[in-house]
């Protein structure tokens, strides 16, 4: 091979992979898009079937129940306008409770139900903000 | 009193910085000798200014002062006193003010180093100037924006005391450790600058790079032990038992990490093939310039959510416009001042290509990084809808330009300057390689057990980097002791990315998380361990009450260890906070969080095994080793003239 040659291949080469990597970057990048709506948005069908979202909305008081001993609870989210009914099953944040803004991450079942993965209590940022609280309590 | 004295060192530090700047640029003509003698007590005035005013705002902190609306809003009669010293930095104002000062004792640092003679006098000046017109920034926004001397009227009777989830020892350590990583960043770049508007010497456009590699591992050390800790404080402290969740002030930290680890390999090359100047250049600019981005997105309050900091964009405005003046200066400067490299055909499997190589993907992960933290700030201030981009994104997209990364950083090690071929990087490395995949052969199927390619080529990669990283070290042990001195920090740094490598990988391939309820006496399988649930007691803590679960372990029927996962609730109003029960050896974590009251004499708890998760922070640990150890090897041996 001349060196010429070589050069060329070796460039093709390169191209074909940061090609194929931007490709696949793109494509995950795609995938793990998630869209974040609230109820009134989901009641009217503005959310995705088949894809996960987030969905915010303050929890109903009263709205809460558990199965007794089980890890298995369900509320009902709202954001003034519509009401969706959340089931999940897991630990709930230290910061959730009747009443308190939180985020839900899963799917919207046939039903109408909101099946979560994931409940993050509002502003249960990692690091949470010191602002936050004197900011939620004024809210 | 205390407020009004630190108001007034403040504006002093300021007016030191001002001059600073003046003379450090060389606006005031003075002969060098006098610039030098006039600059180190400016930046002394300025240090000491900032470090008393700092004291300031602690004194009042520990007198509860709460005319102090700083003081009010985040501390508390009963807060116990090292929490009430740790609340100085524990919110935005005084966390700037911590800020500057660690810039500004950079600069002492600087100022004092005896590593410059006549020669590059001139370049430390300059430098000086710079970190005085950084400071002069900061100092600004802070009166401008967030004076943490503010008074308060009517005086509160009590404080609100700090964040709960900040009453933690780590916590205390890490924002300093993690600014002074951040800011010690302003140190390469104040010197790269200057290296560009230093005309005198032809050679001082080199020899910057020297200087610069201790000056960028000093603060690359902290930032390694910075995010280290922050990850390990979001381990035990947050609850849920994650180590990286890719939170944009995660992020924020991590991008300033790969790009100075790529800034102290192009120095490397710079310094001594006089190669590669102006990417050490940009990357000093691109590092800080980072930095000034993660402490725009933390202190801008745009990751609360973008509505609150566009109702009140002041603060953050005013970080973006330094941001902006900052970069977009020095890169006017890189364009306009920046001298041609030398031209020289580079042999692709040479040290400089290999380097130049992995600097790319240092780099690019850092870009898919920067790309998935902001496009969702981006949407939103674009009102295009409100989204997040997910974790898996992050997990993926940084294996792309990191596992390729730490298969050339072994050949890397093993290549020589200039001429290394192909077939002598294979011939001189292939037993190691064939190691590599034994070892991860056993490791992942007779440890653990198979589950994938990706988790094999990360042992594989991981026992690579640790192999080619030490074996240079151990041959030259024998063969000539000061070169084998010489290559102790590569050896630690690289063993120690090894170490996280093959934690992180084992610990996310088998490890076993998940949530249960358990009755009293109830227990539970999490791999091969049994979680038995004995029971819950009432606690009181010092300002808090607290109720303790009592966890026993045990496997093959021997009890390993009984731990203590409790929730605490340090006030009536605020939510609880959970303090995990941890078993740790550097073999595996076991790992209790508490839940709730779920009825029926049922409480839930959150289990963890996580095989090989110390190595994590381990790896970091042995890292800034290594970098300890060569900044060591470059103390003066002799002290030079004293200018």
């Amino acid at each position: 091979m001349l060196p010429r040659h070589r050069r060329l291949s070796g460039l093709i080469l390169v191209l074909l992979g940061v090609g194929l990597a931007s490709f696949f970057v793109l494509k995950s990048f795609q995938e793990n898009l998630l869209y974040y709506f609230t109820p009134i948005q989901v009641q009217a069908g503005e959310a995705p079937i088949d894809r996960e979202f987030r969905m915010g909305g303050l929890v109903v008081p009263g709205s809460f129940k558990r199965e007794e001993g089980s890890l298995s609870v369900e509320f009902v989210l709202t954001d003034g306008g519509a009401s969706i009914q959340v089931n999940y099953t897991g630990l709930l944040p230290d910061l959730f409770k009747e009443g308190q803004g939180i985020i839900a991450r899963g799917k919207i079942l046939e039903n109408g139900v909101f099946s979560a993965r994931e409940v993050l209590a509002k502003h249960d940022e990692n690091y949470m903000p010191p602002k936050i609280q004197p900011l939620a309590e004024s809210i | 009193m205390s407020p009004e004295i630190g108001q007034l060192l403040l504006t002093l530090s300021m007016a030191a910085a001002f001059l600073q700047t003046l003379v450090g640029l060389g606006f005031i003509k003075i002969p060098l000798e006098l610039q030098n003698k006039i600059i180190v007590n400016l930046v002394s005035i300025h240090t000491l200014g900032l470090i008393f005013a700092i004291v300031c705002l602690g004194y009042s902190f520990i007198t509860d002062d709460f005319s102090v609306l700083y003081v009010a809003l985040n501390s508390h009669t009963n807060l116990p006193v090292q929490y009430k010293v740790a609340a100085i930095w524990g919110a935005h104002e005084g966390s700037l003010l911590l800020w500057v000062f660690l810039l500004s004792f950079w600069g002492l640092l600087l100022a004092f180093s005896r590593k410059f003679d006549q020669k590059t006098m001139d370049l430390k000046i300059k430098s000086l100037g710079f970190i005085g017109l950084i400071s002069l920034g900061f100092i600004v926004f802070i009166f401008y924006t967030s004076n943490p001397f503010e008074r308060l009227f009517p005086i509160p009777d009590q404080g609100r005391s700090l964040n709960p989830l900040l009453q933690d020892p780590a916590l205390v350590m890490h924002p300093p450790i993690l600014y002074a990583g951040y800011v010690g960043l302003a140190v390469p770049f104040a010197l790269a600058l200057a290296s560009l508007i230093t005309t005198k010497h032809e050679t001082l456009q080199y020899q910057w790079a020297g200087i610069a590699r201790v000056w960028t591992i000093a603060p690359w050390l902290f930032l390694t032990g910075g995010i280290a800790l922050g990850s390990w404080w979001a381990y035990y402290e947050l609850g849920w038992g994650g180590w990286w969740f890719w939170d944009p002030v995660e992020n924020a930290s991590l991008m300033p990490w790969l790009t100075a680890t790529a800034l102290v390999h192009s120095l490397i090359v710079t310094e001594q093939r006089r190669l590669f100047n102006s990417m050490s250049i940009l990357l000093a600019i691109i590092s800080f310039s980072l930095s000034l981005l993660g402490t725009f997105l933390v202190r801008s309050g745009i990751l609360i959510s973008v509505h609150s900091f566009a109702s009140d964009p002041t603060r953050g405005m005013f970080i973006l416009m330094l941001l902006g003046f900052f970069t977009g200066g020095a890169l006017i400067l890189y364009s306009l001042k920046l001298k041609k490299d030398r031209r020289l055909r580079l042999k692709i499997f040479s040290r400089e290509s290999l380097l130049l190589l992995n600097n790319v993907f240092l780099c690019t992960a850092a870009g898919l990084i920067l790309i998935g933290t902001l496009y969702p700030m981006l949407v939103e201030i674009f009102d295009a809808g409100k989204l997040s981009v997910g974790p898996p994104y992050f997990n993926f997209v940084f294996l792309i330009p990191f596992l390729p990364m730490l298969f050339f950083m072994g050949w890397g090690v093993f290549s020589t300057w200039k001429n290394s071929e192909l077939k002598d990087l294979i011939s001189g490395t292939k037993w190691i390689f064939l190691i590599c995949i034994l070892l991860s052969i056993i490791v992942t199927f007779t440890v653990y057990n198979y589950s994938g390619l990706l988790t094999f080529v990360g042992v594989t990669l991981a026992g690579w980097t640790i192999l080619t990283g030490s074996i240079p070290f151990i041959k030259n042990l024998k063969l000539d002791r000061q070169n084998a001195l010489k290559l102790l920090p590569m050896s630690l740094a690289h063993i120690g990315l090894g170490l996280t490598v093959l934690g992180i990988t084992v610990t996310s391939t088998y490890g076993i998380t998940f949530d249960k309820s358990l009755q009293f006496g109830q227990s539970t399988q999490v791999g091969s361990y049994e979680f038995t649930l004995m029971g819950i007691n009432d606690k009181n803590g010092p300002n808090y009450t607290a109720k303790v679960a009592e966890v026993e372990i045990t496997s093959k029927d021997k009890r390993i260890a009984l731990i203590y996962p409790e929730k605490r609730i340090y006030d009536r109003n605020s939510p609880a906070i959970t303090e995990a029960g941890i078993e740790s050896n550097l073999g595996r974590d076991l790992f209790v969080a508490l839940g709730e009251d779920v009825g029926n004499q049922s409480w839930s708890l959150h289990l963890q095994y996580k095989p090989l998760l110390r190595l994590i922070w381990l790896g970091p640990f042995i890292m800034i080793l290594g970098g300890l150890f060569r900044i060591y090897l470059s103390k003066p041996l002799v002290k030079e003239r004293e200018y």
